[in-house]
């Protein structure tokens, strides 16, 4: 009887609970036998015996205990003069997150966070994506100028067991994008379990800056997460506020430390949280120079002593280690959380360095005019509460048979964010990018004044940008990056018709 | 068989003949700071628990959140009116408000009709019990060191001199860009670099007839320079 099961097929995170639970507390042998047919349980026990491990386990939520992981990069399987193609299994997983336990998780290649794809412009790059798992998924690359039959739409799924090849362009101007699950009412639970993954996109004027690359080019995916008591994820669903964890993981370690050398370095950080938003400052207060923004380099530098970075936004900074004694040692920190979540990593000064000219340029890149809005639309983000509660955008849920919005190819328009609630709502656009017009509660700043594609309306505020439509016609969404917001419908839907 | 039905119908007659007395009845608070006011209550059997949700400007509601009960109160525009439930068993009842059933979290124990309180639940398992994060981090921890502002030191200044060649040694104490100028005659002729912690050299070649003049300074990763060193050899 228990050999007749597929003994390739792993756990869901929630199965491996329910196994786990039977094993350590020991509950009756009626459990037992109807889970006998279960390679889980048929595998030892992951018992962790290394005395270090052991003395990790007795303070596993202690900070800076662990190595900053780096997520692998994705070989492609073959390229072409223009091309080049990959394979990825959205399958289940263990991560080891707590020292002395193993986390189920759902990982692209079973990996939390997932491979890091880095691609070039002007190369295509085509992904195969096989679901394994035992329901719908899909992926979408945010930030990406996709066309619309590639973007992960919320309703263009992969079925259990079926493949889909996405093709990435990659037309667009050097960016930090991420990949992750989009299938309509599942997101919260999906990307907290691990479906997210960096895409890091480079080209020529990158180089030409001369900004750090290899290993001084290094991808910070911040998420926030709570433990149970068997090493498990825990999710508890807030549909008004969101989930909100009580432990930082920086590439999937808790709170982790890296050892940098005495130079500048590049970090292109990812607030991947379902809701939870940061304030991260570096030490007492040191400088960074943010560079970049979702959609790509600024024009100019700004110097920063406070970055606030809200759920699915991206912010890239060049911090200079060289002026620091060696020893120093330097904690990122969020200064918007409680304790527990203060810690995010920290930064090891050794001492070696060594020769380095590179200044961060005056000048970064010159953005593209925006064409003349041709229209005003004013979208209220409010809870709506009847037999249900549900968010709302202009008192609509999304609908995948109803277009919201249909503008033309290549046009913009102004959108006016209002926001009377008391949470905040991070508005993303899909397939295309922004710009922050103007905001009620203040000047836009100037590290926001970049291509964006998602902004962070706050309570009470309204936010004006200027999307440009283009450059795919289709159907698109855009919606609310707290996800749980998302999941319960705070999303509309817009064609862009030729 | 006969037994089980005695003992399912024992509450049912308990709560027909129970008279609860006045005020012993409890009254839960839904805030809006998403909590109860108080999220464990007790009553004895036959009593009754009333939640208010006065003054809130947010959705919320009460939803049975243990298997041995099941209760929604209706959900709607905010603030939600009270409602009531009286409990005839004894027992451990969990509880959510729907909407913020993170936080939102209550329990009410009934005991028997007597005050004798019921049997503790079973523990949840593993997987649903929380492993909250005790790990924090001082907060004057935040950066230990700081900015280098230590200049470097520089000695150990020779020179060594073959023919038309000369060859500056000097010795650092920290990692530096060691830069090393060579002037005749009052006119800078040559300028070099070296990296390097500890000892270090550059050497000058195919130098003309004359008497020189080294400028050595030292300037570590930061930026702080060292005191400018100076040698003289000549070239004949």
């Amino acid at each position: 009887m228990a050999r007749s099961l597929n003994p390739l097929r792993q756990p869901s995170p929630e199965e491996a609970w329910t196994r786990r639970d039977v094993m350590r507390n020991g509950m009756g042998s009626f459990a037992l036998l109807c889970t006998l047919g279960n390679q889980a349980l048929l595998d030892k026990p992951r018992v962790v015996t290394s005395a270090r491990k052991r003395s990790q386990a007795a303070a596993p939520f202690a900070p800076f205990q662990r190595d900053l992981p780096i997520m692998p990069e994705l070989v492609p399987v073959r390229s072409t003069k223009d091309t080049d193609f990959y394979e990825v299994a959205i399958r289940q997983g263990m991560a080891d997150v707590l020292p002395g336990y193993q986390t189920p998780i759902y990982g692209y290649e079973g990996i939390y966070p997932g491979p890091t794809i880095r691609a070039r412009k002007g190369r295509t790059a085509m992904v195969k994506q096989t679901n394994t798992l035992s329901f719908d998924s899909n992926v979408h690359l945010h930030g990406g100028y996709v066309p619309a039959e590639f973007d992960g739409h919320p309703m263009d799924v992969i079925a259990p067991g079926a493949s889909f090849d996405y093709k990435y362009p990659n037309d667009q101007d050097a960016a930090f994008l991420w990949y992750h699950d989009h299938a309509h009412g599942r997101t919260a639970r999906t990307l907290y379990y691990g479906l997210v993954g960096t895409y890091v996109l480079h080209d020529d004027r990158e180089e030409d800056l001369d900004l750090p690359l290899g290993e001084y080019d290094v991808p910070l995916v911040i998420q926030d997460h709570a433990f149970n008591k068997d090493g498990s994820f825990r999710y508890a669903e807030n549909v008004d506020v969101g989930f909100f964890g009580d432990t930082i993981l920086v590439n999937g370690a808790i709170a982790p430390r890296m050892a940098v050398d005495r130079r500048k370095y590049r970090f292109r950080i990812l607030n991947a949280s379902n809701a939870r938003g940061y304030r991260l400052v570096l030490g007492g207060g040191r400088e960074m120079v943010q560079i970049a923004s979702d959609g790509g380099l600024l024009e100019k530098p700004v110097r920063r002593k406070e970055i606030p970075i809200f759920p699915a936004e991206r912010v890239e900074v060049v911090i200079d280690f060289a002026k620091f004694t060696p020893g120093t040692q330097l904690v990122l920190r969020n200064e918007g959380g409680e304790a527990s979540t203060t810690a995010v990593m920290r930064f090891d000064v050794g001492r070696g360095g060594g020769a380095e000219d590179f200044r961060v340029p005056r000048k970064l890149r010159r953005l593209p005019d925006l064409p003349e809005p041709n229209a005003t639309r004013r979208l209220d983000l409010a809870l709506q509460s009847s037999s249900s509660v549900q968010w709302q955008i202009n008192g609509r849920g999304f609908d995948p048979s109803r277009i919201d919005v249909r503008p033309r190819l290549g046009s913009s328009e102004i959108w006016q964010f209002t926001n009377p609630s008391n949470r905040v709502h991070p508005m993303h656009l899909h397939g295309m990018l922004f710009r922050i017009r103007e905001r009620s509660t203040g000047v836009v700043h100037r590290a926001d004044r970049g291509w964006k594609d998602t902004v962070a309306v706050q309570p009470g505020e309204r936010v004006e940008v200027q999307p440009w439509f283009g450059p795919y016609a289709g159907r698109y969404v855009f919606h609310c990056h707290n996800l749980e917001h998302g999941d319960k419908a705070m999303m509309l839907q817009l064609e862009v018709v030729e | 068989m006969k037994r089980r039905i005695v003992l399912l119908a024992a509450p049912a007659l308990a709560l027909a003949s129970a008279t609860p007395a006045l005020g012993a009845d409890a009254t839960v608070k839904g805030l809006d700071s998403l909590v109860w006011d108080k999220p464990a209550v007790t009553i004895n059997a036959g009593e009754k628990v009333t939640w208010t949700f006065d003054g809130t400007a947010q959705p919320h509601n009460v939803l049975a959140s243990s298997a041995n009960w099941t209760f929604r109160s209706e959900l709607g525009p905010p603030p939600a009116p009270p409602v009531s439930r009286t409990f005839a068993t004894p027992g451990v009842y969990d509880y959510v408000c729907e909407v913020h059933s993170s936080t939102m979290i209550g329990r009410v124990t009934v005991n028997s009709e007597t005050g004798a309180p019921p049997p503790p639940p079973p523990p949840p398992p593993l997987s649903q019990q929380a492993f909250p994060n005790d790990g924090t981090v001082s907060a004057n921890a935040f950066e230990v060191g700081g900015l280098d502002t230590e200049d470097p030191a520089l000695r150990g200044i020779a020179v060594k001199r073959t023919g038309a060649k000369a060859r500056i040694s000097f010795r650092v104490d920290e990692q530096s860009r060691v830069t090393v100028r060579l002037s005749r005659g009052g006119k800078r002729v040559k300028t070099k670099h070296a990296n390097t912690a500890g000892r270090g050299s550059v050497t000058v070649k195919k130098l003309k007839a004359g008497r020189y003049k080294a400028t050595i300074v030292a300037r570590d990763l930061a930026g702080n320079a060292s005191r400018t060193r100076t040698a003289s050899f000549t070239v004949s």
